[in-house]
């Protein structure tokens, strides 16, 4: 019997799905860790060596704003590691969208460097622990912006004419925060009068902005693309070794100190590997090497001792006692309401 | 003179200018996805590096191995199911309210804008709680092969003369006989183009994946994105450029197959 | 002759998917825009009509509905930005699809699979690819630099020209092949005798050559129309997130924006405008036969 050309593929589809089987198989079998970080937290080196520790396969997603991570974890998806900031960690609480920790936790917590120990939503390091730490300010392009930037003035009110340059991102309460800090309010202030001089003064600042945006934002300023940007420092770092004619600015009004930490969502698949998966990270030398990727400030004291001297160094790790630092904290849901419509007010 | 009017002014132009302007961005990938330098702008030679890169990636790897089982697997149900439903059709013997309706439903996956059937599926997906993996991606992409798969087949079906099959039920043959050894070699053609038609639908799908996939679940038209979405590397272009060539090969394939005509 | 019995079971496997998988969904998402939103995302199972008057009314501080066209704006934008997109793409489309109408035969496939390939190749590659092209240190802005005709790198992303550019970018080819099939169908001996009777190019292709095709056009702009009205992909990374269209609108409501009635909401108008005005030319002419089915 002649073999038909419908027949051959037949056969190759055949195998072809048997083939897929087989390979799916494969990849989903054994133990998995599904880690659902920032985009610049994707270490896979890293997460190779815990691979190469444990067995345990790690499969990565990443996203760009904690409000992207708070509506996945509400849309159902599971994960076993989120990394939310700080001032979302109350609001994944009062969800009850978290798991505890493994108890062991709070002995790491005794190592945590003091600016940033106790945090006053989990001060035991029940649910969270705090992985690295920054601050929010301005990043420039020395190449595109001439004059000294030193203050949050100078982001806001750009001359008239010039073309737009600047960068937001699209965090909101980082940048009602920061907006809070450039006019002189404190943040989560719900005052009617507050609330329109920021939308004011982010409307004013509109035609001069190019992008609002925090997905692939430092790869835009490595680019060349932005003058000013509205950037988080460990961020600016990374970008610095692309592009050396970025500088990192801590304004005179102040900036936003923010801390991002380690969290088991309650509906986790794997809790026992997203523990040993913590134990690992918050290993000194290892948080180092992460550290060192990420760009961020470990909050581990040991760790820093294992960080290369140029990263030790650098502007963005190490706050000027002069600089003014505003702990972010979450808003009561009200203000957090009023801030959404300004944003949505900003971005018609 | 009758080729007066047929020749406009400009209009040579204006297509090899369109020609260009459509290809303009593909060869831009595939170009870059050859620099050995990592720059955009300054070209450093040439280079297989981020093909090899972009094969090691243990990310788009799986992205791509997701991609290629949901194609296939949605292609083979899609087109099955399209090809029962063309016959159903077009057999004549269904009551017009029917076929109407079926005919309405099989034209509205491709009316419908992408983005609501996207985020209509996953609200559907959480509603009922379907927690199937990659499953439920194949599920949403079954839904749309099914139209892109039915057109070809449709349209090969109608070329089919009924002589065809009562010659062979002249010659003693039961349905499943005519059908077997008349209807479907005719028909197989179009069977052949509509499913490549899904496979590449399936293929190439972004936002219904995008919105549906669950953790672990990704394409890698969805990888492709959120990479891109970090910046363009050249990694990310050596991807996109095999992507691209699969694509290609596959409309040549279906060109070529099409050609065949009934008699 | 095929008997009915037989008929309808091959049509189940079908008539069942489409029902479970794409009819139900879309009875869900309209059954959400009538319920109220949880704060983080999700719905709440009681009756609000609140995703509908997000449209229209914005809620104060103290709970009162004031007007509010903030939304109506992106619908507008939105629907412009879609009908200059479609217009573009006629006014490319258009001769494009009859310079390959008047190529001679055999050459007709060359052109069919030429102006094909782009259509079907993935439309995310290809919109990111203009990012490549646009941005300052792209190709466009390379070229021009090194050609010295320029002495500042032109602003072309993160603008509405970008994303203009992209939409018409995507959907050209939908807009060449209806009409070019039209073309193909029509009797050229018209254009013959309307040039005997010496009307000039111009009016033989207002009076003779854009009724013959006016099928073909229908379908393209139809096909045109609609994905772009709904695009996501252009605004969201050729435009820098300061046009919102109406399809990031939709995606937004289902990720950071955390308001799944009104993201549902906005998804049933839409739907309901695009079937109406379907229904309508469908109505007028045999403009969506050529299209599918």
């Amino acid at each position: 019997m002649k073999l038909k050309p419908s027949g051959l593929i037949a056969i190759i589809i055949l195998i072809g799905v048997l083939a897929g089987g087989l390979f799916y198989a494969a990849q989903n079998s054994g133990p998995r860790l599904y880690v659902y970080v920032w985009d610049t937290y994707a270490d896979n080196d890293l997460f190779k060596k815990f691979e190469k520790e444990t067995g345990i396969k790690i499969i990565t997603e990443i996203y760009s704003s904690n409000d992207a991570l708070l509506a996945k974890l509400k849309s159902g998806a599971r994960y076993d590691i989120i990394a939310p900031s700080g001032n979302y960690v109350p609001l994944l609480l009062e969800q009850n969208l978290l798991q505890p920790l493994a108890p062991e936790s709070s002995k790491i917590g005794e190592k945590l460097v003091a600016n940033i120990k106790e945090p006053v939503y989990d001060p035991t390091y029940k649910y969270a622990m705090p992985l690295f730490y920054g601050t929010t300010g301005l990043a420039v392009n020395t190449k595109i912006i001439s004059e000294d930037i030193t203050s949050w003035s100078q982001f806001f009110d750009r001359p008239h004419g010039e073309a737009p340059s600047l960068g937001v991102l699209d965090d909101t309460s980082t940048v009602m925060a920061l907006t809070s800090i450039s006019i002189g309010r404190k943040n989560c202030d719900g005052s009617e009068d507050t609330l329109k001089m920021l939308q004011n003064q982010l409307v004013a600042q509109k035609p001069q902005v190019k992008v609002y945006g925090s997905t692939g934002y430092f790869e835009r300023m490595a680019a060349g693309e932005i003058g000013i940007q509205m950037a988080w420092s460990g961020d600016v770092y990374t970008a610095r070794q692309e592009n050396p004619d970025l500088k990192y600015v801590y304004p005179t009004e102040g900036v936003e100190l923010w801390m991002d930490s380690l969290a088991i969502p309650a509906n986790a698949q794997n809790p026992e590997a997203a523990a040993q998966f913590i134990a690992f990270v918050m290993d000194p030398q290892n948080l180092a090497a992460y550290s060192t990727f990420s760009g961020q400030i470990p909050t581990h004291e040991d760790a820093l001792t294992y960080l290369p001297e140029e990263i030790r160094s650098a502007p963005e790790f190490n706050i000027p006692p002069e600089a003014h630092t505003y702990v972010s904290f979450a808003c009561p849901a009200d203000v957090v309401q009023a801030y959404s419509r300004i944003w949505e007010n900003l971005l018609r | 003179m009758s080729n007066n009017a047929r020749s406009m002014p400009g209009f040579g132009a204006i297509t090899w200018l369109g020609i260009a302007f459509l290809y303009l961005p593909i060869i831009a990938v595939i170009a870059f996805s050859f620099n050995s330098g990592r720059l955009i702008t300054v070209w450093e030679g040439f280079s297989f590096d981020w093909y090899a890169r972009a094969f090691g990636n243990s990310d788009l790897q799986r992205a791509a191995i997701n991609s290629m089982i949901v194609a296939v697997s949605a292609t083979t149900a899609g087109t099955i199911i399209a090809l029962a439903a063309a016959l159903a059709l077009h057999g004549g013997g269904l009551p017009r309210p029917l076929k109407n309706t079926s005919y309405a439903l099989m034209a509205l996956p491709l009316l419908v804008p992408e983005i609501v059937i996207a985020i209509t599926t996953m609200a559907f997906f959480g509603a009922i709680n379907l927690r199937l993996g990659l499953g439920n991606v194949l599920i949403a992409h079954i839904v749309f092969c099914i139209p892109f798969a039915y057109a070809p087949i449709r349209a090969r079906i109608a070329t089919i003369p009924k002589s065809m099959t009562e010659a062979a039920k002249d010659l003693y043959a039961d349905e499943w006989q005519a059908f077997r050894h008349v209807t479907l070699p005719l028909l197989a053609p179009g069977i052949f183009s509509g499913a490549l038609l899904a496979f590449i639908t399936s293929l190439d799908d972004f936002i219904i994946t995008y919105m549906v996939a669950p953790p672990g679940a990704t394409t890698l038209p969805v990888e492709i994105y959120s990479k891109v979405k970090r910046g363009i590397t050249p990694e990310i272009n050596a991807a996109a450029s095999m992507l691209l060539a699969v694509s290609i090969l596959i409309v040549l394939l279906s060109y070529f197959i099409n050609r065949k005509k009934v008699l | 002759m095929k008997r009915p019995q037989s008929g309808i079971t091959l049509l189940i496997p079908f008539l069942l998917v489409m029902t479970v998988f794409f009819m139900a969904p879309l009875c869900i998402a309209l059954g959400y825009s009538f319920m109220a939103a949880e704060p983080m995302g999700g719905v709440r199972p009681e009756f609000s009509l609140a995703g509908y008057q997000r449209f229209f009314y914005s809620i104060e501080t103290d709970g009162s509905l004031t007007w509010d066209t903030r939304y109506l704006q992106i619908i507008y934008s939105s629907t412009k930005l879609a009908v200059i997109s479609t217009f573009i793409c006629i006014l490319i489309g258009f001769p494009m699809a009859w310079f390959m109408a008047t190529r001679p035969a055999k050459q007709r496939d060359f052109w069919m699979i030429v102006v094909t390939i782009p259509f079907w190749t993935n439309l995310l590659i290809r919109t990111y690819a203009w990012i490549l092209i646009l941005r300052r240190d792209g190709v466009i802005n390379t070229a021009l630099d090194k050609t010295g005709i320029v002495d500042a790198p032109l602003e072309l992303l993160y603008t509405p020209f970008a994303i203009g550019l992209g939409l018409v970018y995507s959907y050209l080819p939908f807009m060449i092949l209806p009409i070019y099939s039209s073309l193909e169908r029509m009797d050229w001996r018209l254009i013959e005798a309307a040039q005997d009777l010496y009307a000039t190019r111009l009016r033989i292709l207002w009076h003779v050559v854009l009724p013959a095709c006016m099928p073909g056009l229908l379908g393209g702009i139809i096909l045109v129309f609609i994905p772009t009205v709904g695009s996501f992909l252009a605004a969201d990374l050729l435009g820098g997130g300061k046009q919102m269209m109406l399809g990031n609108l939709i995606e937004n409501q289902f990720d950071k924006g955390r308001n799944w009635p009104f993201g549902a909401a906005i998804s049933v108008i839409m739907t309901a405008v695009v079937m109406v005005g379907l229904l309508l030319i469908a109505r007028r002419g045999q403009g969506l036969k050529g299209v599918v089915g």
